[in-house]
């Protein structure tokens, strides 16, 4: 069972890195960073745990298409979704793929933070038992 | 010899019958010669009365109304189409040997315009007079009244020629025309504006989440450590910028949408100093002085500031890029803001490489950069902003560097 870490995949770097300072100030877990889903998906492995953070504007593959290639992978970490174009079509469209969760940018930071807790308690839970 | 004076008698009754004859047969010939005539003339008289009346139909089914007035200003002929329009304009029903000017009594707006014009054609100056119904009250119409006048060669007076010209469909058609075009290239901006703003609102978003990321993780780290309370200045310019995005964003659509504008008197040399603060980092970063020649006692302006913000940035960033891009030794933006007669004017001049003679009218006009990784909008817009103003944005000639001035005027329309 691999530790759980918060892995973020989205090409802007100001946000990746702004995202990750939040993390470490906020949870006592690594956070990793990618810039591009095809990088991720090489070093993927089923076993990961944690939370998957993914914007929806990706270069090379949208996030939803992302998504379905996890979830054909059999993907256990949930994943938030993000995207500066956000819509309730789109919104819908990630749910049914397997998004847990969705937010618009520039989110609320103080939601953003509670679900993260939430998936991570959880996965916790889970891993306890 | 009584015979012979019979004879000589007979000879006499003869003589005189033979002239008599010869004077009836002449009167005959003149007689049958007149009732040739007579029956030319009639055929003749026909055929005229025949051309006469269908030179009246076709003067009477003339699109074109026309009207002849004596030297008095009496109606001495008109046509139907005349009629239509005397009674449209007018508001009345001619009939023949009804007065012109006693007429105009109904339409006192174009009376003296018309009268006179009367009176110049009298003197053998031809003119048109336009008549036009735009104030919504019943249809829309639009006439052109022409007068000339005509020597009548029987009667050796002056007779005035009207005709009117319906020229409402082609008004209308124009107008229609040039409000669809307004609306083309409306919608002609719009597209690029629009997706200009959908980029734009994508792009921004990005640094917005990045800002309220850190700032929110530096709060985070405060709780913890206090002795780095120095955090506290930069959170506060962290919240400030994330604030003028958001609002830049907010404001930009609406402008797009309706071309609102968030006027507010505003001391302009107070803005440019609260605008050149937004640009500290860079300016430290880059080593660029900053010298400002801000007159005193300027008038508040109304305007948009959020707008003439973006515009002073924009032009700040330029410098700042052009200092890079040449390697300026002691790069220096020199503001100055002074009042003239009816203008405000900020002066924004670097001395860096300057711009192209031949390229000064290009680089304010959309989509021409010379940066590589340009979009080449930035000034485009910074004229747009200005212009929305009433103001001008220009690129001045100057011996060193780059010299923009942005001209507002002092009264708002």
């Amino acid at each position: 069972m691999q530790p759980p870490k918060i892995y973020i995949v989205d090409d802007n770097d100001s946000v990746c890195y702004a995202l990750k300072f939040l993390f470490d100030s906020s949870f006592n877990i690594p956070v990793e960073i990618y810039h591009s889903p095809l990088q991720f998906l090489d070093d993927y492995d089923a076993q990961w745990r944690g939370c998957l953070i993914i914007d929806l504007f990706l270069p090379f593959m949208d996030g939803l298409e992302l998504l379905d290639n996890l979830r054909q992978r059999n993907n256990r970490i949930p994943v938030i979704l993000m995207t500066g174009h956000g819509d309730k079509t789109m919104q819908l469209q990630a749910r049914a793929k397997g998004a847990s969760f969705f937010f618009s940018k520039p989110f609320n930071i103080d939601n953003l933070l509670k679900k993260i807790a939430e998936i991570l308690t959880l996965e916790n839970a889970n891993n306890i038992v | 010899m009584a015979k012979a004076a019979i004879v000589a008698d007979r000879d006499n009754a003869k003589n005189i019958s033979i002239a008599q004859q010869q004077q009836l047969k002449k009167n005959e010939q003149i007689i049958a010669g007149l009732r040739h005539e007579l029956a030319a003339l009639k055929v003749e008289n026909s055929a005229l009365h025949e051309q006469n009346l269908r030179l009246d139909r076709l003067f009477q089914a003339s699109q074109e109304a026309r009207a002849a007035l004596d030297p008095t200003f009496n109606f001495i002929a008109f046509n139907q189409s005349f009629i239509k329009a005397a009674a449209t304009i007018f508001d009345v029903s001619l009939c023949l040997g009804m007065n012109f000017s006693s007429l105009l009594m109904q339409a006192p707006s174009c009376k003296t315009r018309i009268l006179s014009s009367c009176y110049q054609a009298l003197a053998g100056v031809n003119s048109s007079i336009l008549i036009e119904n735009a104030t919504g009250a019943g249809d829309y119409y639009c006439y052109e009244l022409h007068i000339s006048s005509n020597l009548n060669p029987l009667t050796k007076l002056k007779e005035l020629h009207l005709s009117i010209h319906d020229c409402s469909r082609y008004k209308l058609q124009e107008f229609q025309a040039r409000k669809q075009q307004a609306e083309i290239e409306r919608v002609g901006r719009s597209n690029v504006m629009g997706e200009l703003i959908s980029a734009l609102a994508h792009e921004i978003n990005q640094p917005l989440t990045a800002i309220k990321a850190f700032s929110r993780g530096c709060l985070l780290k405060l709780k913890r450590d206090s002795s780095i309370s120095a955090l506290a200045y930069p959170l506060t310019q962290i919240a400030h910028q994330s604030e003028h995005a958001g609002n830049i964003l907010h404001r930009m659509k609406n402008f797009m949408r309706d071309g609102s504008m968030y006027l507010e008197k505003t001391d302009i040399n107070a803005l440019i100093r609260q605008t050149l603060s937004f640009l500290d980092y860079e300016f430290s970063q880059f080593k660029v002085a900053i010298n400002l020649e801000l007159a005193d006692n300027l008038p508040e302006l109304s305007v948009d500031r959020i707008k003439i913000m973006q515009v002073i940035l924009n032009l700040g960033r330029n410098s700042i890029e052009a200092f890079q891009t040449s390697a300026t030794l002691r790069p220096t933006i020199k503001i100055k803001t002074e009042c003239l007669e009816k203008d405000m004017v900020i002066h924004f001049q670097d001395n860096g490489p300057g711009i192209p003679a031949n390229l000064r009218d290009k680089i304010l006009s959309s989509y021409f950069t010379t940066k590589p990784q340009g979009t080449g909008l930035g000034l485009s817009i910074c004229k747009t902003l200005v212009n929305a103003h009433g103001g001008s944005l220009q690129s001045l000639t100057s011996l060193e560097g780059a010299w923009f001035t942005v001209s507002l005027p002092l009264e708002v329309n």
